[in-house]
């Protein structure tokens, strides 16, 4: 841990407001937030074309590929950033810091870091979340509409509201029709939904433990670290 | 017992601990983090007053923990789920050995359940008997993410436990505590997914699967399991203390668990010393739900499910006699188990 860096820079000042604004586009998939928001940006330093970020997570424990995916996805974010050639990605104060920032920085694949004890890609898990994500958006998203509409709502029917773009943005995201005819309920397989009350009370499960889990996360990280940016 | 306006209940801990991780017994740095994030759990989410110094949370010892769990903490029986983690603590962090003289001590007092090293493979199992036999176990607690050399984790489902499940039954070893970490293998998988849980518990029917932390964080794919097992039940330990800092949260979660699993199948526990039962116990009995939990959920958690959940549920799963006057009503009055849904779960 280089502590220096985590008293460096602050969201927004400067050159450094593009590295955040490219890391805020960074998703930790269990939580379905940014990891600005969350706080999980320790220190960013950038020195002409070559930048580095540390990242920090609630627990020395968090689930190795959960911070493998976010540790990647903000090494691909900041290399996107203009006038960036080289980015470095450092995973703080946990157990498997080694194999994740060594293997993420050289290019190496989750699977060639972890040769012992994973058996392929991080693809399904990232699906999997964005799935439970689109069911929770979705709800959030129908939330002000009457009960008695949503069997035929459609996308058309949707509030314009930010509740509904993220709704549609994941949406598109796992390719599914976002066309104003579309219905508005769907699985995340984009299949219709039969039983309106029974979907929902699913979407409403799943929307509780996503608060649960951000509590739970957002306190020890405060625990941890003390309060959060901003 | 716990005593409010005239009503008195019986208290059953379903999880606590004796833990040992001062420096002397900490191997490595593993070790080093498991007990800091331990702490940041206690330090988080506990009333002020409640909350320790680390060092004293590192290794409490027998006083501290009598007059906390049973002088002011309301329990009569109090469940001890040993958390061995060898690999990161010389005698281990809690193991049924480090346990077993507060067992002799106070026999009534305390539930001793052990634990089983499915990777140690048949050569285990006659360990695993004695051990049984010796504490007069009737449960198991498994961390399934616990590393055993190059292992970093296994599932209900692998052959290897497959051995020890038959060996419970064989025994008598009806309940079987699981707790989900985030080191199974494969690592590329969700290690939080309680599905091997679900097909053990199919099964294993005459086994109790009681999976701790409800699921958290995977509280949906628990309910999921939960509504279609009728012999998969819930700890509370790790979601009790949200009563406290997040009260409208905690009024959904124990809504969801009502509705899906029912006031049958959930199990109070404290997980002291990471939190203290005594405060957990009384703001759950005085607990009212929030004006913001959808009524359809949040009728559900009576004064009588409280009573089950505080100590007869766990009562019932141990055998443990209950004085007269703090025996509950109805039983069983959970939802219905229900078919499997056809369609996957997201």
């Amino acid at each position: 841990m280089r502590a220096a860096a985590l008293e460096q820079r602050r969201p927004g000042a400067g050159q450094d407001a593009d590295v955040y604004a490219a890391l805020s586009r960074v998703i930790d998939p269990e939580l379905d937030q940014d990891v600005v928001e969350l706080g999980f940006v320790a220190g960013v330093e950038r020195e002409g074309a070559r930048v580095s970020v540390e990242l920090r997570l609630p627990t020395y424990w968090c689930a190795p590929n959960f911070s493998w995916l976010m540790v990647s996805d903000a090494r691909e974010a900041l290399l996107r950033v203009p006038g960036v050639d080289e980015a470095e990605v450092t995973l703080i104060d946990h157990h498997a810091t080694t194999e994740i920032s060594a293997g993420v920085n050289a290019g190496r694949s989750f699977e060639q870091s972890f040769p012992d004890h994973a058996d392929g890609e991080l693809g399904e898990l990232r699906t999997l979340f964005r799935r439970k994500a689109f069911l929770v958006r979705q709800g959030r998203a129908v939330a002000s509409l009457e009960r008695e509409r949503l069997p035929g709502a459609t996308i058309s029917d949707l509030p314009e509201t930010p509740a509904t773009d993220a709704y549609l943005e994941v949406r598109g995201e796992l390719g599914l029709d976002c066309s104003p005819g579309a219905p508005a309920l769907s699985d995340a397989a984009g299949r219709p939904v039969r039983d309106v009350e029974d979907h929902l009370r699913r979407v409403r499960m799943i929307g509780v433990s996503l608060e649960g889990n951000s509590a739970m996360c957002r306190g020890l990280l405060q625990t941890r670290y003390g309060k959060v940016n901003d | 017992m716990y005593e409010s306006n005239g009503d008195k209940y019986f208290i059953v801990d379903g999880h606590m601990h004796n833990w040992d991780a001062s420096p002397e017994n900490t191997l490595n740095e593993y070790g080093e983090g498991f007990i800091k994030c331990f702490y940041d759990y206690h330090a988080n989410l506990s009333p002020e007053e409640y909350v320790w110094p680390l060092e004293k949370y590192r290794k409490y010892g027998e006083e501290t923990l009598m007059k906390d769990v049973f002088e002011d903490g309301y329990v009569d029986v109090a469940i001890f789920q040993p958390t061995y983690l060898t690999d990161f603590y010389k005698n281990g962090f809690n193991t049924t050995a480090q346990d077993a003289p507060l067992k002799e001590k106070y026999p009534d007092k305390f539930v001793l359940n052990t634990s089983f090293e499915p990777r140690l493979g048949k050569a285990g199992l006659d360990d695993f008997e004695a051990k049984v036999k010796k504490h007069g176990s009737k449960g198991v607690k498994l961390y399934t993410a616990e590393w055993h050399g190059e292992s970093k984790g296994w599932k209900l489902t692998d052959d290897d436990a497959r051995l020890y499940l038959d060996k419970c039954q064989e025994l008598g070893v009806t309940n079987i505590h699981v707790h989900k970490g985030p080191t199974i293998w494969p690592l590329n998988k969700d290690a939080f997914d309680v599905a091997d849980v679900d097909a053990a518990a199919s099964e294993y029917p005459e086994l109790n699967f009681i999976v701790e932390h409800v699921g958290l964080p995977r509280l949906e794919d628990f309910c999921w399991i939960g509504v279609q097992e009728p012999n998969v039940y819930g700890g509370l330990a790790v979601a009790m203390p949200f009563i406290h800092t997040r009260p409208t949260f905690f009024g959904k979660m124990m809504g969801e668990l009502m509705y899906w699993l029912g006031e049958d199948r959930i199990l109070f526990g404290s997980d002291y010393a990471i939190w203290h039962p005594k405060w957990l116990i009384e703001q759950f009995v005085a607990f009212e739900m929030p004006d913001d939990v959808p009524d359809e959920i949040g009728s559900l958690l009576t004064p009588e499910a409280k009573r089950k959940i505080l100590g007869l549920n766990a009562a019932k799963l141990y055998d443990l006699d209950v004085p007269e006057d703090m025996q509950g009503g109805d039983t069983d009055v959970g939802p219905e188990v229900t078919e499997k849904p056809a369609v996957a779960q997201v």
